[in-house]
Formats: C-alpha cells, sequence, structure tokens
C-alpha cells in the first residue's frame, strides 16, 4: 500500500492506495505517527478512494490512529470510500467511532 | 581461518606457512593427497590450498574426495598448479575446486586469493546461522501453534457440539483457527450458541477468542441472556486485548419452550432466518460494533427477537465464508450461499454448501477461517416433548440440600430496569447442589412466575398483544416503552424457602408483585395457544405440586419436590 500525506490548515489529509492490510501496517503507523505530532492539526482526512481492499488489521490499524487521535484531541474523518470498503465499515458498524463518507 | 595447506615440497609449505601465519590465520599441513584427506577430515579447516602434483595421491582426487565429503559446509579450496596451463584449470575446477593460482608463488596473488575466500566463508557461516534461527522460530511458531490448538479445543469443550439442533462446519486456515463456535443449553432448555471471529487468523486470532468459551459456558449455565454474555465478553475482552484487536460475533438464544429466536450481531455477516419452505424470512445484519472495542459503558447489549414456527432455520457464518476467493480472486458471494438454502433440500445444505467452497476455491487453502451454523428450530426439543414422554425420567432427589435455607428479594423500579434476578438463583441454586434435572424444572418456574408478575402484573400487558402478524414484535417494543416509563413504587419480591419435613423435601416459591393484580386464568391459562404448546402457566402447572394464586391474582406461591 501507498500512503501520500497533504497538509492544508488544520487538516491533514491521508490518501492511501492499494490493498489495505496487515502488509500496510508499518507504513501507515509511521504515517499517521507522524501525523499525530504535528502541533496546529486539528482534523484527519483519511482518503480512501484507492483502496483496492481491506480487512480486519486494517479495521484494527483504524482503532489504533483513532486512539492516538483522541488523546490528542484530533477528529479522524473516511472519506471517499469505494463501495467494497464501505461495506466492510459497515458490517463493523464503524461509522459509531468515525464520520464515515 | 584454519587452513590446510597441502604440498609435498616443505619450502612451498614454509613459504606459505608464514605468509598465512602472517595474515593472522592459523596453518595445518599435508605432504600428500592422502594425507591432505585424513587431516581435513580430523581439523575440518576453512579453506584448503591444494597442489595439484603430489605423490601417493594427486589434488585433484584429494579434493574430489574432500567435496564429497563437507556436506552443507562451504569450504573453498584453492588450487597451487606448477603450470599456467589450460587444462589444469579444467580439471581444477571439474575436480570441484574454487580458485587457482600458480606457481612461482606471488605472495599478493596468494593473499587476494584468501582474503576473497574469506570473504565468501563469512557470507556463508552468516546464511547458516540465519537459516538455524529460521529453522528455530519455525519450530517454536509450530509449537506455539499446537498449545494453543489444544488449549482451544480444551476450552471450547467440543463435545457440547454434539446437539442434535444444529450442524456446523469449521475450516482454518492455519493449524489454530481464529473463528470458534461455542453452544450449550440453559437451565431452561434454551439453545444458546456463539459464532466468534477474532481479528486475522492464525496463532494470535486464535489467542484474542480464547477467553470467550468460559465466559460463554459459565454465564449460559445459570441463564444469563445472551446480551448479558456479550456485555461480559466485551468488557472482558476491552480489557486483556490491545486496541487493534476485536472479535466479530454473533450470539443466539433459540427458546425451543417460547419458540423465539434472539440474536446479538456485532461485526458479523448478517444471520439469516428460513421458513420451512427455504424463503428468507428474517434478516439479522451487523448492528453492534465488534466485540472489545467500546468502554462496557458504551456497550450495547440489545438483541433482536424473533418468533419462529415449524421448519424454521438460522443460518449464521463468519465473512470466511462469502469471501472465499477463486484463483482470479473472485468472491463467492452472499446469494450463491443463500441459493444452497433455497435450492437445496434441508438434510443436505452443508453438505452442497462444502463443496460448493470446495468448488469454487479449487480446493485451494482459503485466505481466512470459514464458519458456518445451521440451527434447526424442529430438532430443539422442548420440554413438553421431554415430559410427554412415555417414561419421563423424574429427577432423583437432592440430597445436599440443608434444612431452613431462605432467600427473599425486593426489586424496586430501578433495579427491574436493568437487572434479571433469575441467574442470582439459578447460580445460588447450583451452589446448593440442587441437581441439573432439578435446575431445569425450577428455571422453568421460576422464570414464568417472574415473567408474569413483570408483564402482567406490573407492565399490564394483554398476552392477546402476541396474537397476530407481527403480535410478537409488537407486544416486545410496548414491553420495552412500558417498563421504561415504570413507576417507581413498583416492586417485585421472590422468596424461595427451603422446607424439609420428614416426609418431603421441598421449595417454596413465591412471587409478588405490586400491581392491582391480574386474571391468571385468563391471561395465562385460558390462552389457547399457551396450553397446545404445553408452555406458560400450565406447563408450571405441570411439574409443580401446587400452584395457588391468591384472590386478586398479584401473588403465586408454588411448591415443588426436590
Amino acid at each position: 500500500m501507498q500512503v501520500s500525506t497533504q497538509h492544508t490548515g488544520d487538516t491533514i489529509t491521508i490518501t492511501l492506495e492499494g490493498r489495505f492490510d496487515f502488509s500496510a501496517h508499518r507504513v501507515f503507523r509511521s504515517q499517521y505517527e507522524t501525523t499525530l505530532q504535528i502541533p496546529e492539526v486539528k482534523h484527519i482526512s483519511l482518503n480512501m478512494a484507492k483502496v483496492e481492499y481491506l480487512d480486519s488489521s486494517a479495521l484494527g490499524m483504524l482503532l489504533l490512529l483513532n486512539e492516538g487521535a483522541r488523546a490528542s484531541n484530533i477528529q479522524v474523518a473516511i472519506v471517499n470510500c469505494p463501495e467494497n470498503v464501505m461495506k466492510i465499515l459497515n458490517i463493523a458498524n464503524f461509522g459509531r467511532i468515525f464520520k464515515i463518507s | 581461518m584454519k587452513i590446510l595447506v597441502a604440498d609435498d615440497s616443505a619450502t612451498n609449505r614454509a613459504v606459505l606457512g608464514a605468509l598465512l601465519t602472517n595474515m593472522g590465520h592459523q596453518p595445518i599441513f599435508a605432504e600428500d593427497g592422502r594425507e591432505a584427506v585424513d587431516v581435513f577430515e580430523r581439523e575440518l579447516p576453512d579453506c584448503v590450498l591444494m597442489d595439484i602434483m603430489m605423490p601417493v595421491e594427486d589434488g585433484l582426487s584429494a579434493t574430489r574426495r574432500i567435496k564429497s565429503l563437507s556436506t552443507g559446509r562451504l569450504t573453498p579450496i584453492i588450487m597451487v598448479t606448477t603450470l599456467d596451463s589450460e587444462t589444469d584449470l579444467i580439471n581444477a575446477i571439474e575436480a570441484g575446486a574454487d580458485d587457482y593460482f600458480t606457481k612461482p608463488i606471488k605472495m599478493p596473488v596468494v593473499k587476494a586469493k584468501v582474503r576473497a575466500m574469506q570473504r565468501a566463508i563469512e557470507v556463508q557461516r552468516d546464511i547458516e546461522q540465519k537459516t538455524q534461527e529460521l529453522e528455530k522460530y519455525y519450530y517454536d511458531a509450530e509449537n506455539d501453534m499446537r498449545i494453543t490448538s489444544h488449549i482451544m479445543q480444551r476450552m471450547t469443550e467440543p463435545e457440547k457440539l454434539n446437539d442434535p439442533a444444529f450442524e456446523y462446519w469449521l475450516q482454518p486456515t492455519a493449524q489454530c483457527s481464529g473463528d470458534l463456535i461455542c453452544a450449550a443449553r440453559t437451565p431452561g432448555g434454551v439453545l444458546h450458541l456463539i459464532l466468534a471471529d477474532g481479528t486475522g487468523h492464525g496463532l494470535s486470532a486464535a489467542m484474542d477468542v480464547i477467553p470467550l468459551p468460559q465466559i460463554f459456558y459459565a454465564m449460559t449455565a445459570i441463564a444469563y441472556s445472551i446480551g448479558n454474555i456479550a456485555a461480559e465478553m466485551n468488557a472482558k475482552i476491552k480489557a486483556l486485548l490491545p486496541v487493534d484487536h476485536f472479535i466479530a460475533a454473533t450470539l443466539l438464544a433459540v427458546d425451543p419452550n417460547n419458540q423465539t429466536i434472539e440474536v446479538w450481531n456485532g461485526g458479523n455477516p448478517t444471520c439469516w432466518i428460513l421458513n420451512g419452505r427455504g424463503e428468507l424470512v428474517h434478516s439479522s445484519r451487523s448492528k453492534h460494533l465488534p466485540i472489545g472495542i467500546l468502554e462496557p459503558a458504551d456497550f450495547d447489549a440489545s438483541t433482536e427477537k424473533v418468533r419462529f414456527s415449524a421448519g424454521y432455520r438460522v443460518i449464521t457464518f463468519s465473512d470466511g465464508l462469502p469471501d472465499a476467493g477463486n484463483a482470479n480472486g473472485a468472491e463467492l458471494g452472499l446469494d450463491r450461499v443463500l441459493n444452497v438454502f433455497r435450492k437445496t433440500s434441508i438434510s443436505n445444505c452443508m453438505a452442497k454448501l462444502k463443496s460448493l467452497v470446495a468448488t469454487h476455491t479449487n480446493n485451494a487453502k482459503t485466505h481466512d477461517d470459514i464458519s458456518v451454523v445451521i440451527i434447526h428450530t424442529d430438532k430443539l426439543a422442548t420440554w413438553a416433548d421431554k415430559t410427554s414422554h412415555p417414561n419421563p425420567s423424574s429427577p432423583a432427589p437432592s440430597t445436599a440440600l440443608s434444612n431452613g435455607w431462605r432467600l427473599e428479594m425486593r426489586l424496586g423500579a430501578t433495579e427491574l430496569k436493568v437487572l434479571d434476578p433469575i441467574p442470582f438463583v439459578i447460580d445460588l441454586l447450583k451452589k446448593l447442589q440442587v441437581t441439573d434435572a432439578h435446575l431445569s424444572s425450577l428455571f422453568l418456574i421460576i422464570s414464568e412466575l417472574f415473567n408474569n408478575a413483570l408483564d402482567h402484573g406490573l407492565l399490564k400487558l394483554d398476552s392477546a398483544i402476541k396474537q397476530g402478524e407481527n403480535g410478537f414484535e409488537n407486544y416486545l417494543s410496548l414491553r420495552g416503552e412500558r417498563l421504561a416509563k415504570l413507576s417507581q413504587d413498583a416492586t417485585l419480591e421472590l422468596e424461595f424457602e427451603n422446607q424439609i419435613s420428614e416426609r418431603s423435601r421441598r421449595l417454596k416459591i413465591r412471587v409478588k408483585d405490586s400491581g392491582e393484580g391480574f386474571d391468571h386464568k385468563t391471561e395465562v391459562l385460558g390462552n389457547d395457544t399457551e396450553l397446545q404448546h404445553g408452555r406458560g402457566i400450565s406447563l408450571v402447572q405441570k411439574i409443580a405440586d401446587q400452584v395457588v394464586y391468591n384472590p386478586s391474582g398479584n401473588e403465586v406461591i408454588v411448591s415443588y419436590s426436590l
């Protein structure tokens, strides 16, 4: 999976691309940990438009991000979800934790 | 390095020996080919400098023999040739030599070649060590798997999965499964079942689900509701597992006496309820987050309840089933799974499902664990079936109950809204050594009396609401509304007293509510359906010795022989 970030004002957009599964653990984690360090960030927007696949360990990584973000008072939104990604997030009812669109 | 110098010339041995010593190596010597092989076997040097022309056995033959000996360990052999001839070179390489230099010996060349060999040896040794470490990791991992698998097997109590009321299929991808199926009956004969799927698969997923069976069995044994069991599991898993680990789970309670199916689904695929014709009559989609994510205070233990009739089946499975992929990555999909149940005769569905997966995946290993459960409500055996058996086995008398114990409970509106007192009572009776057979009867009596007092006495619900289409759902939602608004001065008393005389041992059960009383005759006795199904208070009258309501109908005393 490829991860890139874009910083505008108090929002960081993290764009994910490819298969979001256990193999993405290290790259995803190092990326969001860096992001959480930036003091002026208030919102993280996870752009899922180019995610082909998402498994349960990816859901676990989203929970890790959420935990870190909550500690720094940062809102996390998951945006541009393709249909198959949306389906998995819905079954897990992640809408109760994240803003998903 | 320990380096063997095989040369018949004492001068050459001395020159090369001095050079090697000077480079920090340890030279050992042989004067002909045969001695070279002997010394090699005895001393196991790291590298060999071998002269070609030697008496007794030449360097080529000795090289061939040494190369055939040193299996698994790279020992470079550098040939020393007198003539700089191509034939010598080819012969040397074919015999197994790794490099060569020519006489007269030029010191810088020998030095460079020995250094090159040293580098090759170091790389080889490094690989050897890593291979050994990998082998050890592999062995340790296999061993961990074996132990986890053993623990899992013991904890899931597979003998409890022999209940004829359901079929199951569990196909793990690794030796340990991250999918888990547990099932048990409550004292009242209700089938409780959990199908859980830990994050990922293999060892860590199996570790995730290990705490579940104990909670499930302990709480089912004393008739906790599946909502309560899910809440307890969530609290335990949240406390134990790291943030990124959680468990998708479906908990089911199928009650043959009240003919209800109760579902709690957090993160698993939709659970299907099919009628006798194989038509989908209800879909219980995942309404909750998986277990282990929310704090206990935020956990939602609410369940769905559906009434069933003849021929109904409940189908639940992990996402490994619809997601099973073929060689092109195409998933099996829900439609094809559902079609199996529409088109196959009831007894063949599981076999058909297995062959569908095998065909689709071309018998390849699936990416995720697969687990499937089919519950046949027709095979649950109701209490009425048990008691109408021509030769009912009368429970053996309990002996361990001592004289004189009495338990009285008084619950106010606040408690009634949040607490189910029956598991506490059942747990206590269990600890007082009441046998399972008695416990089963007592559970039925106590829960019937308690529910009547709450539903009809305090909440003033009319059983007639249950009749007709959606009657049951309407009844449940009205019950929820009224319970939420229950007046603060409402009370419900439960009393249990062990009465022992010379001739009998009895348990007196008294239930009283603060309501105006209800007509148990029309409300719970005169109901044809209840009578027909042998449920409700008519069943209590069958298994108890005596059932007496007070004139206003807000107090009932039941006597039961232990």
